[in-house]
């Protein structure tokens, strides 16, 4: 075959297992008669299995999905959208944490830590205390903090968001366990990043 | 059970669905496209922390233009598309030097069985070589091999035509193998 012909093989479509019996049977026998393209399809191999080796984790997308359906919600008027049967929305939410709120206020556990720093450079964020269930809790940032910086953040805390934001831009996270919440809740505390914690997670 | 493979035919059903403002139909989009749509633009980013956000306006300006999408191309090549100009616009905002290693212009357009094979042999070596090499070179490897896309989806997303992804890619290569060699003649005994 001469190098013109080659050349036009689609390497990576074979890798891929993108290309017919037939032509797998061409690209196996070529790789059996010539050591150059044995050795340019062993490359590509291997550059591709490193590269995918590489691959961050399945990520969840169920934070993201919830600030893109705010974002839609904001920009479209609810008339014009027709109201998916199992697509709950944000309003759903109002109640729920209407709820969380009493409940908060029932069991005089609710407690506003604010930040009393000041430093502009740092995105700040406020904490409204620990709500009846076993190791969630509300986050309010700041309007100035960028996603990034909260996602970042939670994720450097072993938490994750599971609803949010509603219409106050309060998200509520969740902790694997209550011990979890706890110890969290307590490094929070000290980790210098504009946080006072003065409550802590309750069992209810 | 696995998630069926995405068909031309499935996502211009999918876009014409959101065109007409069906969100669940979006977030079959966005569940399906959005983690590989992230690892992608931190390729791009000068701040990978802005990736999330990045994402975010993408998918935002598919749900404001899913009636434009034709089918001409598939539709991730289509979200990656807009994803790229919104990267670029992003650099441009945030302009910094940047510096990567030295790599010189290669004429050739052929790789020797003896690169190949080096960087076979030393496939430790291929990630420390992958930072350094420029942003599109790593953009078209990283589109190629990780993200399995096809030459022609390529093109699309770097708006240039095919044969010059091609010629990319294959510079690409012969930067990454040139690296490569300079990672490991710089081993520590």
């Amino acid at each position: 075959m001469t190098k013109e012909n080659r050349d036009k093989l689609d390497i990576a479509a074979y890798i891929r297992g993108d290309i017919s019996a037939e032509d797998e049977a061409v690209f196996e026998a070529l790789i059996r008669e010539d050591t150059d393209f044995a050795a340019e399809v062993a490359f590509q191999k291997t550059l591709r299995e490193t590269l995918r080796s590489d691959a961050p984790p399945k990520q969840d997308t169920a934070f993201g999905w919830a600030r893109l359906s705010k974002a839609i919600d904001e920009e479209t008027p609810s008339s014009a959208l027709p109201v998916p049967a199992n697509d709950r929305g944000p309003r759903v939410k109002v109640w729920r944490y209407a709820a969380i709120a009493l409940a908060c206020v029932v069991f005089g556990q609710a407690y506003v830590i604010g930040s009393t720093h000041s430093d502009d450079k740092t995105d700040k964020y406020f904490m409204a205390g620990n709500i009846e269930v076993q190791s969630s809790t509300i986050l309010k940032p700041a309007n100035s903090a960028r996603l990034s910086s909260i996602t970042e953040f939670l994720s450097e805390n072993n938490a994750m968001i599971t609803m949010g934001p509603d219409e106050d831009g309060q998200y509520e996270i969740s902790f694997q366990s209550l011990e979890a919440c706890e110890i969290t809740l307590k490094d929070l505390g000290k980790a210098g990043r504009n946080f006072e914690m003065t409550t802590g997670c309750e069992e209810k | 059970m696995n998630t069926p493979e995405p068909t031309q035919q499935n996502d211009l059903t999918l876009m014409s669905q959101i065109s007409v403002g069906d969100k669940l139909a979006m977030k079959d989009v966005y569940e399906r496209h959005a983690p590989h749509l992230e690892s992608f633009v931190k390729n791009w980013l000068y701040d990978p922390s802005q990736a999330a956000d990045l994402v975010h306006e993408t998918m935002l300006e598919v749900w404001r233009n899913a009636g434009k999408f034709e089918g001409r191309s598939s539709l991730k090549s289509w979200i990656f598309s807009i994803a790229r100009n919104k990267s670029i616009d992003s650099n441009r905002r945030n302009s910094r030097v940047t510096y990567t290693d030295e790599v010189p212009d290669f004429v050739e357009d052929t790789i020797t069985q003896e690169e190949h094979m080096l960087g076979v042999q030393n496939a430790k070596y291929l990630k420390a070589a992958m930072a350094d090499l420029s942003e599109s070179h790593r953009r078209v490897l990283h589109l190629a091999f990780f993200d399995d896309m096809k030459y022609e989806d390529i093109a699309l997303i770097e708006s240039c035509p095919v044969g010059t992804v091609k010629t990319r890619i294959m510079h690409a290569k012969k930067a990454l193998l040139y690296l490569v060699k300079k990672h490991k003649d710089f081993e520590p005994f």
